[in-house]
C-alpha cells in the first residue's frame, strides 16, 4: 500500500473541471460518451428488455428441457449468463483500472467502478442461481467445492474494490488503490473458470467454453447464446446508467471541494489551535 | 470504510482457509481412501466415485450402495436424504467417515450423498412433448 501512495498522482490532460471539450476526448471516450448520454442509455433499457423477454421465452417454451435433470436444468439460461457477465465485468474492471493508472483520466475511473458494482451484483447473482439449481441436482445449497469457493472470493476481491475506493479522504488516491485492486483481483478470474479442470469438485467442467465442440445440443446452445446476449445488454444499461450518476457525484463532490470557503475547514482551525493538546486529533475518523 | 474493509478481509480469509486449506482435494477415490485407511480413521471424508450398478439397497434404516473408481470399490451405508439424480452408474461424492478403518473390508458411513452430474445436455431422445419430458424425469 505504502508504495500505492507515494506514487506521483497521475494528472488529468484535461481541466479537472469539466474534462469534456471534443477536440482532446480519445474515441474510447466519445464511445462511451455517446453510450452513456440519456438517449443511449434509453435505447439500451428497451434492447436489454427486448432481449431478456425473448430469452425468457425460448428458455421456458422453447427448448426442450435436459432429459435428465428435467425442468431444474432451465437455471442455465439465468446462471450461466450471470457467470458470464460477472466475467466480463471484472476484465472490464481490469481494463479500465489499467487505463486509469496510465492516464488518470476520470471516466476511466467511472467505467471501473461501475462495472465493479455490476460485477459485485452479478456474481452474488451467479452464486444464487447456482445455489437454487445445487439443491435439486447436487443436493446441497453449497459446499466447499473449488469453483464455488474461487467465486465467492472473487465476489469479496470485488467487495474490497468498493470498500477501498471510500478508504482514503482524496477520492483520486481511492480510485488509484482500488484500481490496482481491480487488476490484481482480475487474477481470480481465470482461476475460477480454470478450477474446474485443475482440481477434483462437485462442479461441472466447462460446457461451452472449452476445448473442443460444446457438449450440449444445438437448441440448448441457441438458447444460451441468446440469454447471453440478453444478460450482456442489461448489463451494459445498468453500467451506462451508473457511468452517469457516478459523474454526477464527481461533479457534485469537485463543486464543493473547490468552493471558496472550505467546508469545516475554516471554523475548525483556531479551535484546532487552541486546543493543540486535546486528546481527540484531527481526522479521528481514519481509526475506523 | 475502514470497518467494512475489515469485514470483507476477514471474511476473505476465512473463506481462503476453509474452502482452499484443505479442500484442493475437494474427494478422495476408493483407491485413494482404502491406501490411507489406517491413518484416516475417524477423519472427516468425502469420498467420490461411480455407484456401482446393481448395489444400491434402500431400506427403513437408509440405503447401502457400493462407490467404485473402476480399481477399488468402497460401501456406503448412511439415512442421507438422496438427489433425485442418485442411482446405479451416477456420479457421487458422499461426506462422513470410514468405519472399521483397519479392517478387511471397512464400511463409509455417509451423512450427505451429492450427486456430480456431467456437462453434458441433450433433450430427451424421442420429440420433446411434455409427456416424454416427466417420463425422462421419472426415470
Amino acid at each position: 500500500m505504502a508504495t500505492i501512495a507515494r506514487r506521483p498522482a497521475p494528472q488529468p490532460r484535461a481541466h479537472p473541471a469539466r474534462p469534456s471539450g471534443a477536440r482532446n476526448r480519445s474515441r474510447g471516450a466519445r464511445l462511451l460518451g455517446a453510450l452513456c448520454g440519456s438517449r443511449g442509455i434509453f435505447w439500451q433499457g428497451v434492447a436489454a428488455a427486448v432481449a431478456l423477454g425473448a430469452s425468457a421465452v425460448v428458455s421456458l417454451l422453447v427448448v426442450p428441457a435436459d432429459a435428465a435433470q428435467g425442468d431444474v436444468q432451465r437455471l442455465m439460461y439465468v446462471h450461466v449468463p450471470a457467470a458470464w457477465t460477472a466475467y466480463l465485468s471484472f476484465a472490464v474492471v481490469a481494463f479500465a483500472s489499467a487505463a486509469y493508472l496510465r492516464t488518470g483520466r476520470v471516466h476511466w475511473d467511472r467505467l471501473a467502478v461501475a462495472a465493479a458494482e455490476a460485477g459485485v451484483l452479478f456474481t452474488g447473482l451467479t452464486i444464487a442461481l447456482g445455489s437454487l439449481w445445487g439443491r435439486p441436482i447436487w443436493g446441497a445449497w453449497w459446499t466447499w467445492d473449488p469453483r464455488l469457493t474461487t467465486t465467492l472470493v472473487l465476489l469479496l476481491v470485488y467487495a474490497g474494490y468498493l470498500a477501498v475506493r471510500g478508504l482514503p479522504d482524496n477520492p483520486d488516491r481511492g480510485a488509484r488503490w482500488s484500481a490496482v485492486v481491480g487488476l490484481v483481483g482480475f487474477l481470480d478470474v481465470p482461476v475460477v473458470h480454470l478450477s474446474v479442470v485443475w482440481w477434483r469438485g462437485l462442479h461441472q467442467p466447462a460446457t461451452v467454453l472449452r476445448p473442443g465442440t460444446p457438449t450440449m445440443a444445438g437448441s440448448m446452445l441457441a438458447a444460451l447464446l441468446l440469454a447471453v446476449l440478453a444478460f450482456t445488454l442489461l448489463w451494459a444499461y445498468l453500467v451506462a446508467a451508473r457511468m452517469r450518476t457516478e459523474r454526477a457525484a464527481q461533479r457534485t463532490r469537485r463543486e464543493l471541494l473547490s468552493a471558496p470557503v472550505r467546508r469545516g475547514v475554516q471554523p475548525v482551525a483556531p479551535v484546532a489551535d487552541l486546543v493543540a493538546t486535546a486528546p481527540t486529533p484531527q481526522g479521528a475518523g481514519s481509526h475506523g | 470504510m475502514l470497518a467494512t474493509l475489515a469485514v470483507v478481509l476477514v471474511t476473505l480469509a476465512v473463506v481462503l482457509v476453509r474452502g482452499l486449506g484443505s479442500n484442493l482435494v475437494y474427494y478422495a477415490t476408493p483407491t485413494e481412501v482404502l491406501a490411507a485407511r489406517s491413518s484416516n480413521a475417524h477423519d472427516r471424508l468425502r469420498l467420490g466415485g461411480q455407484v456401482v450398478p446393481g448395489t444400491v439397497v434402500k431400506s427403513a434404516h437408509g440405503v447401502r450402495f457400493v462407490v467404485g473408481d473402476g480399481t477399488s470399490r468402497v460401501t456406503v451405508v448412511g439415512d442421507a436424504r438422496l438427489p433425485t439424480m442418485f442411482g446405479p452408474g451416477q456420479g457421487v461424492v458422499v461426506e462422513g467417515y470410514l468405519a472399521g478403518g483397519r479392517t478387511l473390508h471397512p464400511v463409509f458411513r455417509a451423512d450427505t450423498v451429492l450427486v456430480k452430474h456431467g456437462s453434458d445436455y441433450r433433450p430427451p431422445t424421442e420429440a420433446p412433448s411434455v409427456g416424454t419430458r416427466r417420463a425422462a424425469r421419472a426415470r
